[in-house]
């Protein structure tokens, strides 16, 4: 186990700048995954710790030592690639014995690792076959096997599974989560899909434009997004331009609803523009009985879609401050229908302000 | 709180046979193996006939009889020494060209070389690969033939080059070969070192191994398929060339195409059973190798797909 920090680090590719000083400190076997939409600089990140990047300044340090003087092959990392990196030319068991017999590690001992990892990712079965003979799912356990063979002192991850379908790759990441417990080992993860940060991390940094907008848990990350770019990413939320009635009051006018936000921090004065954001999980649609319009909500607004998503529908209504998302249970959502007319509430305390 | 599943009796599969439906697309598909049949028709008339025709010559006597006179004749004496001459010479430049041709490549192709290297060497290559024949012959005479100006040049410095490597003995000619045979191999392994994922470069890096230890171990295990079957095609080209050699080498060459030519002229002697049975040797040793060829190809196939 090791701890990684990436102090200040800056990389531009001709006018772009892939990382703007970045600064990110990784405890010693903690999982950390790094959340941000394509050319965010994650991957950038992700590679200058492996070494197949050099930033034009900053610092990798592992366990405190400066790795940048450090050659790929010298840095002891493991890393999982977004595309099949499996060698071609060799077996399941060949590929995880690969970096041993660089190392020139007796025959028994290689052989003996090798099929102990693959047992870990559930695929001694198949140690004798080929890459092309393994499904897209069981090439990235390999490879996650042959990552683990040296015992790195840090494991990278680089989106990898993103090729791969839904069902597998929930699957998959449950079992990277699983073995990393196991292992206790340093983990770095870089991803665009948030629902696979949130689920497998100790804590997740969100990246925007080469810097991170917010490091935290999975729940911080989620329910106290700290800038609009965080809430908007992570999840889907509803947003709202609203005014500051009472800063001190901590009230806001939403449409004709005033709302009183229940937080402690609201560094905004009377008359201040600010965004809402809501998740649409705590948002309650009111149904009305009998024709009647319904009341007690915040606003009242007519059904616009319903998709069902499983568990949960998402109901999207047309209001008189604009669209609003709900999801609900689906059982609750078997009453609606297009056009059926709702009253709106939202979760005391769900509402979140953030400068417009 | 109980819970119950109702659980129904699945109903019996039913048959039902769906039938195509007639579109004038499938139609069409199934007559575009039309557009390959002037080629197919080209092939037929200007390579199978004449092949056909040749076996068949080659166990035809003087009176139109079946004999192997010819074939056991060209398995012996000068004739066996020319398919000897030929495959050295074939296996010499292929060698040299093939090396070259693959060095060469892999410095275009490499990470962080410029994108005008790549198109400007694969424009050249497309010229330096047809560059045969006479006016290849006549570029060597006259830079390192007897007269050539360098031969002139280096001879102020003690050196004889014409002497050390004359160019119509079997090393002369595999160096002037290698001049259309390195092109023609940087044409054809430029897609096979293309197909190398920059993931398995850093894969193996990542994994401790050096660079030289990553060439050895990954890469050249997939790439030598692609470059054998790339060599075999030089080999098959440099077997079956003719002017080049016959312009530099005159009435002393004694490859397998040079006979054939002498005895159809009557250069020599004229002798056609024997040049055909030349000919259909040539025609076993060019099938033999494009065996070889299929055969590393769904090699080099099956690591690179």
């Amino acid at each position: 186990m090791a701890s990684v920090e990436l102090q200040g680090l800056h990389k531009e590719f001709g006018n772009v700048v892939a990382l703007d000083d970045l600064d990110l400190d990784v405890a010693a076997g903690e999982f950390v995954s790094l959340l941000g939409p394509s050319g965010c600089g994650k991957t950038t990140a992700l590679r200058c710790v492996a070494g197949f990047e050099f930033p034009d300044s900053g610092e990798v340090l592992v366990d405190g030592k400066d790795v940048l003087g450090l050659p790929a092959n010298k840095r002891n990392m493991g890393m999982v690639f977004q595309a099949y990196s499996l060698f071609p030319n060799m077996t399941a068991q060949q590929n995880v014995e690969f970096s041993m017999k660089i190392r020139r590690r007796p025959r028994s001992e290689r052989s003996k690792r090798a099929l102990e990892l693959l047992e870990l990712v559930g695929l001694s079965r198949q140690a004798e076959r080929y890459p092309r003979q393994l499904s897209g799912g069981q090439q990235q356990r390999v490879a996650l096997a042959r990552a683990l063979a040296l015992e790195p002192a840090v494991l990278l991850l680089d989106e990898p599974l993103s090729a791969l379908d839904a069902k597998v790759r929930v699957q998959l990441r449950e079992e990277v989560r699983r073995i990393q417990l196991e292992l206790g080992i340093t983990t770095l993860y870089v991803t665009h899909d948030q629902e696979e940060a949130l689920s497998v991390s100790d804590r997740v940094a969100v990246l925007s434009e080469g810097r991170i907008e917010q490091i935290g848990t999975p729940a911080e990350v989620y329910t106290h997004p700290k800038t609009s770019f965080v809430a908007s990413f992570v999840g889907t939320v509803n947003r709202a331009e609203v005014t500051v009635l009472s800063a001190s009051g901590k009230t806001v006018r939403w449409g004709p609803a005033v709302l009183k936000l229940e937080t402690e921090a609201f560094a905004y004065h009377d008359g201040d523009a600010v965004t809402l954001y809501l998740r649409p999980e705590d948002v309650t649609l009111g149904l009305g009985r009998n024709g009647t319009i319904p009341s007690g909500g915040l606003f009242n607004g007519r059904v616009t879609s319903i998709t069902f998503l499983g568990p949960v529908t998402r109901v999207s209504v047309r209001t008189e401050v604009g669209p609003v998302v709900a999801d609900l249970s689906s059982a609750e959502a078997l009453e609606l229908s297009i056009d059926s007319e709702v009253s709106v509430d939202v979760a005391p305390g769900a509402l979140r302000a953030l400068a417009s | 709180m109980a819970v119950t599943t109702a659980v129904e009796a699945a109903p019996e599969p039913v048959a039902v046979r769906i039938r195509a439906p007639k579109s004038r697309r499938s139609w069409k598909g199934s007559l575009r193996w039309l557009g390959v049949l002037p080629f197919a028709a080209y092939i037929s008339i200007f390579l199978l006939i004449p092949t056909g025709e040749l076996i068949v010559d080659a166990f035809k006597g003087a009176n139109n009889n079946f004999t192997t006179s010819g074939i056991t004749a060209v398995m012996h004496g000068q004739y066996l020494q020319s398919f000897t001459a030929s495959i050295e010479l074939a296996a010499l430049s292929a060698l040299f060209g093939g090396v070259l041709g693959f060095f060469l490549a892999t410095a275009i192709v490499a990470r962080g070389a410029p994108s005008w290297l790549r198109s400007t060497m694969v424009t050249f290559s497309g010229m330096a690969a047809n560059f045969a024949g006479v006016p290849l012959a006549f570029a060597f005479t006259s830079t390192i033939g007897v007269g050539g100006v360098i031969t002139v040049l280096v001879k102020h410095f003690g050196i004889n080059l014409a002497s050390s490597v004359p160019l119509s003995g079997t090393l002369g000619l595999a160096l002037v070969y290698t001049y259309f045979q390195f092109p023609l191999m940087v044409l054809l392994v430029i897609p096979a070192l293309d197909g190398l994922k920059q993931e398995w470069r850093e894969a193996a890096e990542n994994l401790g191994a050096s660079s030289f230890q990553y060439w050895r171990r990954v890469a050249m295990p997939i790439l030598l398929p692609s470059i054998l079957g790339a060599m075999v095609l030089l080999f098959g080209g440099a077997f079956a060339a003719y002017a080049t050699a016959e312009t530099l080498s005159g009435s002393t060459g004694n490859l397998v195409t040079e006979y054939i030519a002498n005895l159809l002229t009557g250069n020599i002697i004229v002798n056609t059973q024997i040049s055909y049975a030349l000919a259909f040797g040539m025609i076993v040793i060019i099938t033999v190798l494009m065996i070889f060829y299929a055969a590393l190809q769904r090699r080099a196939n099956k690591w690179l797909r």
